[in-house]
């Protein structure tokens, strides 16, 4: 080949060389200059990661600052779903099983019930040992997608004291999540599921820090280019006193049991104690029985199964009664009816009525004639006496007198019927104030004859049964508004929220919203009333021998239940002392019977607690006396 | 002695002087910190590349000294020799990520592949020298036959970068030593029609002519994305370090993809993807034209050469040259597929670093015995 053709195919050559080099150039140039800002910000994507550091949850602490709610640093192991799949993850779950000494379907029983996205980490067991914690170290090349790290977790110090006040806390479920999904909320995180947990989520929460930290191709943190601290949650300062809290429900569960052994009412396991102060309408205790460990519903491990236990069991450890159950107020309802009467002009608080037991119409017996052996019919009764002997005959015929439209609306100015205003989660039952216009719609598909409104139901309704329904909390709030001689505060259980270091953010002040409005001499006769009670009336036997000097009013209330309803409710709602009331309880067993047989010596037995404290002062405290001289 | 020394193309030299140096330097920053070694020594890739490095040297002042006619003459036996490794390393060679190219010695790594590249391209010289004409189509079957067995013998360890390489080199060296450039269009066009074919059948599953992890090399490179934590992986990092690169780079042992090895292989086939991260367009477009420069006196000693023989080798290395450069830039780039073919110089390895020192070396060798039009 001549060199002329040589040097022409050389040219020829070096243009195409000349070509894929400007081509080539030309995408260095695109990437580098046109998209560089956009692959400099996928770089740092891929080097940044942002690690969350949790804020330690706010706590709860009772009126005294006893912890009712606080946070451990515990070990817990987590799992990342997505890592699971395959061969690979079969071996990972056969070796944590032996390790974290849990079964397998255990452990696929959790990842399933935690798993939302396929890398959010899902708490399988919290609370792991030490021993166990080094024995997963050594191995943590054989577990991948296994996190073990030092996390806070809840704690009950108490266990289930006051479990339905303060509640338990759980994953977030997907719907939470979605709700909440501006507040920053992760699926791994876990929240409050019920109680004041749930009601002050946003508050015990605080705000999650973290810090921007450089990871590998590996996600090996490198370095920290950044770092928010957490903002901790605040803490809660609740109304509940803890020991009378403690008391509360160990006098349901003991006297409960008592009364089952005794043998007249053997079906009583569930009660409610609710304790106000008047002056504010703080709950000093809310008890309902039974109730549960948060401690283990919170626990990753244990969960699953006692969460099924409870909610098979059937006397429904999860439901809280106090503000949930519904209720006929029995004859706990009667001083209503009593104001209603004398504040209406339908009686006069000398009026003697004579109750030969047999209600208007002849139908009704009154449950002296109802026992056996029958006592005596009430006889010669003022509204003073009928509420101290509980006469149902004498009620028969103020509810007559007054009407059932007279009757709902002094019941809805007692506050039934709508919330008291507590702040707890789940929120209040309203309860039901029954009239004719609501029966005529409640009955719409019935013929017409049971949409009628009758006067049996007026007098069932005059003492305090048939369609109403009632809270235990509304009962408790009533018997406020009779110990204020009107006023009926809004219960609240957070005395205020404050800062883990003590500066106070919020302060509950107490609210007056309900005012029931009556005369003094209205006041006099039916307090009088529910003071005999305890003193010589149907309540008389529960305070027998009261060892301190108090004056204590109450009213006892049996629910009488349809057939094969099982043994009535018993109810006791009272205060103290009368003069000037520093507490109100109230109290209800579920079928327990007669209401002084029950509920009354557990009012007692709070009461007595409660003014232990006044009138026998700690005796340790004389003992610090320095002696003088 | 003089006048030896006289005729050595010093421009070549200082080119290829860069590259080493620069390849040193990038390579240093790539492993300094990012490829950890059993030894723990920082350094222990640039040292052991700067053995082969000299080592490297050495070979091409070994064959520049030689004169390429001689080279020639035991064409036969190079040819030979060139195959027999070939079928050797597919016996008793070690498999490397799935390829059996590798002979072992101690901790030395060899590719017979990469020698085979100066072999093919020697005796393809010698044979094209030999022939009458090209003018025909069937002037080219005895070419392609040359180069089609140690290149099926690479398809089948099978090392489909290498391969492509030599179908580079062939077309190359047709090009240059006279062939119809419509033959070689033809047979381009035919080829890659034949290949798409292949490649449809595969993937639709009738033939299963390539391998799986080909297609679907294949499929990222018309979409990284579609497998972007697998095959995808590498090209979509290796386009962010580019890109994340920009005009000056983030500079040496600053680059976040490669020292915290989001990017794969950033020592070996991916050092470009380290250049552009680190030193960024400028640094990039200096390497660039440094290989333009090397491709240049490629050309110029193919024109100088004293023979038809001299001209085919020179056309071959450049072919050589370019085609790695192509095919390994492109690929850091996202406009080619992967293939495991290392950039010439930069990259770590010897046996790459050897082949090319040699193709240097025969460059070299064919400017200096070049046509004496000069007064002398």
């Amino acid at each position: 080949m001549d060199n002329k053709t040589r040097v022409e195919r050389a040219r020829v050559l070096g243009w195409c060389i000349i070509l894929i080099f400007f081509l080539l150039t030309s995408r260095l140039w695109y990437l580098q200059i046109v998209q560089g800002q956009k692959y400099a910000a996928m770089a740092d994507g891929n080097r940044i990661r942002w690690v969350r550091t949790p804020a330690p949850r706010g706590r709860m602490f009772d009126r005294n600052g006893v912890p009712l709610a606080t946070n451990r640093a515990s070990f817990t192991v987590s799992l990342l779903p997505g890592s699971l799949d395959g061969e690979m993850g079969e071996q990972v779950l056969t070796r944590l099983s032996d390790l974290l000494g849990l079964t397998r379907e255990e452990l696929q029983e959790a990842i399933k019930k935690g798993i939302s996205y396929p890398y959010e980490p899902i708490r399988v067991m919290q609370d792991v040992p030490a021993k166990t914690v080094v024995a997963m170290e050594e191995q943590r090349f054989e577990l991948p997608g296994v996190i073990v790290e030092m996390a806070e977790v809840r704690e009950y110090p108490n266990g289930p004291l006051a479990s339905h006040v303060v509640g338990y806390m759980a994953p977030i479920s997907p719907s939470l999540l979605s709700a909440w999904s501006d507040l920053g909320y992760y699926s791994s995180d876990y929240v409050g599921m019920t109680g004041l947990e749930r009601l002050y989520e946003h508050v015990l929460r605080g705000e999650d820090g973290g810090s921007q930290v450089e990871v590998s191709a590996l996600n090996r943190p490198v370095q920290v280019l950044d770092e928010v601290p957490p903002v901790p949650g605040s803490d809660l300062v609740l109304t509940i006193d803890k020991d009378l809290q403690e008391l509360a429900e160990r006098s349901l569960v003991e006297h409960l049991a008592k009364v089952r052994a005794a043998g007249d009412y053997t079906e009583t396991y569930c009660g409610v104690v609710v304790v106000l102060n008047p002056k504010t309408g703080a709950v000093l205790a809310m008890a309902s029985i039974p109730g549960y460990d948060p401690n283990r519903l919170s626990d990753a491990g244990q969960r699953g199964t006692y969460y099924t236990e409870l909610s098979q069991d059937k006397h429904r450890p999860l439901f809280n009664r106090a503000v949930r159950g519904l209720y006929s107020p029995g004859s706990a309802f009667k001083p209503i009816v009593s104001i209603a009467a004398l504040e209406e002009g339908k009686t006069t608080a000398n009026e003697v009525f004579y109750a030969d037991d047999i209600g208007p119409y002849g139908i009704k017996r009154c449950w002296t004639l109802r026992n056996s052996p029958p006592l005596p019919a009430h006889g010669n009764v003022t509204v003073r006496s009928a509420l101290a002997e509980s006469c149902n005959d004498y009620f028969w015929e103020m509810g007559l007198r007054l009407g059932v439209d007279m009757l709902a609306e002094y019941a809805r100015a007692a506050g039934f019927g709508s919330p008291t205003g507590l702040d707890i989660y789940p929120s209040e039952e309203e309860g039901l104030v029954p009239d004719p216009e609501w029966k005529r719609q409640r009955f719409s598909r019935q013929p017409r004859s049971e949409q009628l409104w009758y006067p049996m139901e007026t007098m069932d309704m005059a003492i305090g049964q048939g369609f109403l329904l009632v809270t235990p909390l509304q009962m408790a709030a009533f018997y406020m508004g009779l110990a204020n001689r009107g006023t009926i505060y809004v219960p609240y259980l957070v005395e205020r929220i404050q800062r883990p270091t003590g500066e106070v953010i919020a302060e509950t002040r107490p609210r007056a919203v309900r005012v029931l409005e009556a005369s003094p001499q209205t006041w006099n006769a039916v307090i009088e009333g529910l003071a005999d009670v305890v003193k010589s009336g149907t309540g008389a036997s529960a305070f027998r021998g009261f060892p301190y000097p108090v004056s204590i009013a109450g009213k006892t209330g049996s629910v009488q239940l349809g057939p094969g309803q099982g043994d009535a409710h018993s109810w006791f709602c009272g205060f103290a002392p009368v003069e000037d009331p520093e507490i109100v309880v109230a109290a209800f067993a579920e079928h327990g019977g007669g209401g002084a047989t029950t509920a009354g010596p557990i009012v007692r037995m709070i009461m007595e607690e409660y003014f232990k404290k006044q009138f026998e002062p700690a005796g340790e405290a004389a003992g610090d006396l320095e002696p003088i001289g | 002695m003089k006048k030896w020394l006289q005729n050595i193309d010093f421009t070549l030299l200082l080119i290829v002087g860069v590259l080493l140096v620069f390849g040193l330097v990038v390579l240093w920053s790539a492993t300094a910190g990012s490829v950890p070694n059993a030894q723990g020594d920082s350094l222990l890739h640039v040292k052991r590349q700067f053995v082969w490095v000299l080592a490297g040297i050495g070979v091409m002042i070994a064959i520049c000294s030689i004169d390429y006619h001689v080279l020639g003459h035991y064409h036969r036996f190079i040819y030979l020799g060139t195959l027999a490794s070939l079928v050797l390393v597919l016996v008793f060679g070690r498999s490397i990520s799935g390829t059996q190219g590798w002979f072992r010695f101690g901790s030395v790594g060899i590719q017979p592949a990469e020698f085979a590249k100066i072999g093919v391209i020697i005796t393809l010289a010698k044979h094209l020298d030999k022939k009458e004409g090209l003018d025909q189509l069937i002037d080219l079957v005895s070419p392609f036959i040359h180069v089609g067995i140690p290149m099926l013998l690479i398809l089948k360890q099978p090392d489909f970068g290498t391969a492509m390489v030599f179908v580079g080199v062939l077309f190359g060296m047709l090009f240059m030593a006279g062939a119809d450039r419509r033959h070689l269009l033809g047979i381009a066009g035919a080829g890659l029609a034949l290949f798409s074919m292949a490649v449809f059948l595969s993937i639709q599953g009738i033939v299963p002519i390539l391998a799986p992890h080909q297609i679907s090399r294949i499929l990222v490179f018309f979409d990284p994305y579609s497998d972007r934590t697998g095959a995808g992986w590498n090209v979509i990092q290796s386009m962010i370090a580019i890109g994340s690169g920009g005009l000056f780079g983030k500079g040496l042992l600053q680059g976040t993809q490669a020292q915290l090895n989001f990017l794969p292989a950033h020592h070996t086939d991916f050092v470009f993807s380290v250049v552009g991260e680190e030193l960024g367009f400028l640094g990039s477009f200096f390497l660039l034209v440094m290989y333009l420069l090397l491709l240049w006196r490629g050309l110029k000693i193919m024109t100088l050469a004293k023979d038809d023989f001299g001209a085919n080798l020179a056309a071959g290395v450049s072919a050589m040259i370019l085609f790695h450069l192509v095919i390994n830039i492109g690929m850091t780039l996202g406009v080619m597929p992967v293939t495991g073919i290392p950039l010439p110089f930069i990259s770590y390895g010897g046996s790459s670093l050897l082949t090319n020192m040699a193709g240097i070396g025969l460059l070299l060798n064919v400017h200096m015995r070049r046509r004496k039009i000069m007064f002398q």
